[in-house]
């Protein structure tokens, strides 16, 4: 049901591209995708340099790191949860919603439009978060 | 606040009670109780906290069971089969010498609110000798859905989003849904479950409803309300509390006789503010951190070979015919 919202929300939005690779392999564990590669912890707080390609953020001890990033359209977002609890990557005008993500699993979304987009973890809304496009 | 927080650990197979932390001896007033083997049992008496061994049982007496935090999905350490564990408490309920009329389940039924994940756990506890089992949701239970997969299997006989009351033997039994109330601030009405700040919410629409559902009743009558996040501040840093729960106490405040149960933090502790006893019970699943002793509230996944069962377990509540109290026992697993 929420990725089939999600699916129509995608298509209104004409660019979004939301991939989980757990729903999309139909099991638990899935597949990685391309290029999902996890960024040095030296360039996280400069993921501003990086402009068009991918990043990732991790998801470890109940928090998003890094909690903001500043991305240019185009860019692809990998969320990996590395904690012992699931998480969710919920934005809090219902752009894009990983559900459940369990220990390992990923969630990515291309951000096309810009803008400033909170989420949050929609399990522990204290967990908070922003992804600029700009 | 905190110096009356109780963490009273207790293992009745193994006859421990070593691990009443905080407990006075001026606490230990009075015996009672039934179940069989050795432990600590707690009697709420007029607001009072009391503790003894259990080798003076009283047979006879009518109790229910609370289980909680069941997991199904879980499969890390330090449970990699969570289903074993609840099922062997699910044998332990059924060896009792009497049938409890019914069981209350605080919520988290399931780890990711999967299908499947529900299925095993109705399975399972088809399994358990009982007339009845009440739910209440866990945020485990909702959060992909604002529960809508919950309420399909488990709404049945309830209001709203799954609240509800009944009365059994006298007693008041109030189930509460503090995980999926939009309340207000930045990110109401989104996917969020409870309150902000992770803390849990009850919602206008179920304060409301809750106050009529007490209105007409004496303030004589025993009343126990069963949810799944403490409606006490227990440790708002990690959303260990409810946000409006202050409401709700006060439309219990007439009652001489309060008993608040609920899950989600994983481990045993009693507070005891008025009138009203809050008692949080063992997740059948995996063991949390207590408060602040950790970066995060995750599973503690690290522990000793042979200690899980130590550390989860099912909680019994014991009416006390001659004075009309209720008793709180917490059984470990082994």
């Amino acid at each position: 049901m929420g990725l089939l919202l999600f699916g129509l929300g995608m298509f209104l939005a004409g660019c979004q591209t939301p991939q989980k690779d757990t729903a999309e392999a139909g099991s638990d564990k899935g597949h990685v995708m391309q290029g999902d590669m996890p960024m040095p912890k030296s360039q996280q707080s400069n993921v501003e340099q990086l402009g068009k390609g991918e990043i990732q953020i991790v998801i470890e001890n109940f928090a998003f790191t890094p909690s903001d990033v500043t991305i240019s359209p185009g860019t692809k977002v990998t969320w990996v949860n590395k904690d012992d609890a699931p998480h969710t990557a919920t934005s809090t005008d219902k752009k894009f919603n990983s559900g459940g993500l369990d220990t390992d699993d990923k969630f990515s979304f291309v951000f096309n439009e810009k803008g400033e987009f909170s989420y949050i973890c929609s399990l522990h809304p204290q967990m908070k978060a922003t992804v600029k496009v700009k | 606040m905190n110096n009356s927080i109780k963490n009273n650990e207790m293992n009745l197979l193994e006859g421990d009670d070593s691990g009443r932390n905080g407990w006075d001896r001026r606490d230990f007033l009075k015996c009672i109780g039934a179940w069989a083997g050795t432990g600590l049992v707690l009697a709420m008496t007029g607001g009072v906290l009391s503790s003894c061994k259990l080798e003076d049982a009283a047979p006879g007496t009518l109790s229910f069971m609370q289980i909680s935090d069941t997991h199904i999905g879980f499969g890390k350490d330090p449970n990699p089969k969570v289903t074993d564990t609840l099922q062997a408490l699910v044998d332990k309920i059924n060896a009792l010498p009497q049938r409890p009329p019914f069981v209350l389940h605080t919520g988290d039924l399931t780890h990711l609110s999967k299908p499947e994940e529900f299925d095993t756990l109705s399975e399972i506890l088809k399994g358990l000798k009982t007339d009845q089992i009440f739910y209440v949701p866990g945020e485990h239970d909702t959060f992909s859905d604002q529960g809508a997969e919950y309420l399909k299997r488990f709404g049945k006989g309830t209001q709203g989003q799954g609240w509800q009351s009944f009365d059994h033997n006298g007693t008041h039994y109030i189930g509460l849904n503090n995980v999926v109330a939009a309340t207000s601030g930045p990110t109401a009405g989104t996917f969020k479950n409870g309150g902000n700040e992770g803390l849990g919410a009850l919602g206008k629409e179920q304060l409301d409803w809750l106050q009529k559902d007490v209105a007409n009743l004496s303030a004589s009558t025993p009343i126990v309300v069963f949810t799944h996040v403490p409606l006490w501040a227990v440790y708002p840093q990690w959303g260990w509390g409810t946000e409006d729960s202050d409401q709700a106490l006060s439309f219990l405040k007439k009652f001489g006789s309060v008993t608040v149960l609920n899950g989600h933090i994983h481990q045993v502790m009693q507070k005891v503010e008025g009138n009203i006893t809050f008692h949080t019970a063992r997740s059948t699943a995996y063991p949390q951190p207590a408060p602040g002793t950790a970066p995060a509230p995750g599973p503690v996944k690290d522990l000793p070979a042979g200690q899980l069962g130590k550390t989860i377990g099912v909680t019994q509540i014991r009416y006390v015919e001659s004075d009309k109290s209720l008793a709180i026992v917490d059984s470990a697993l082994a």
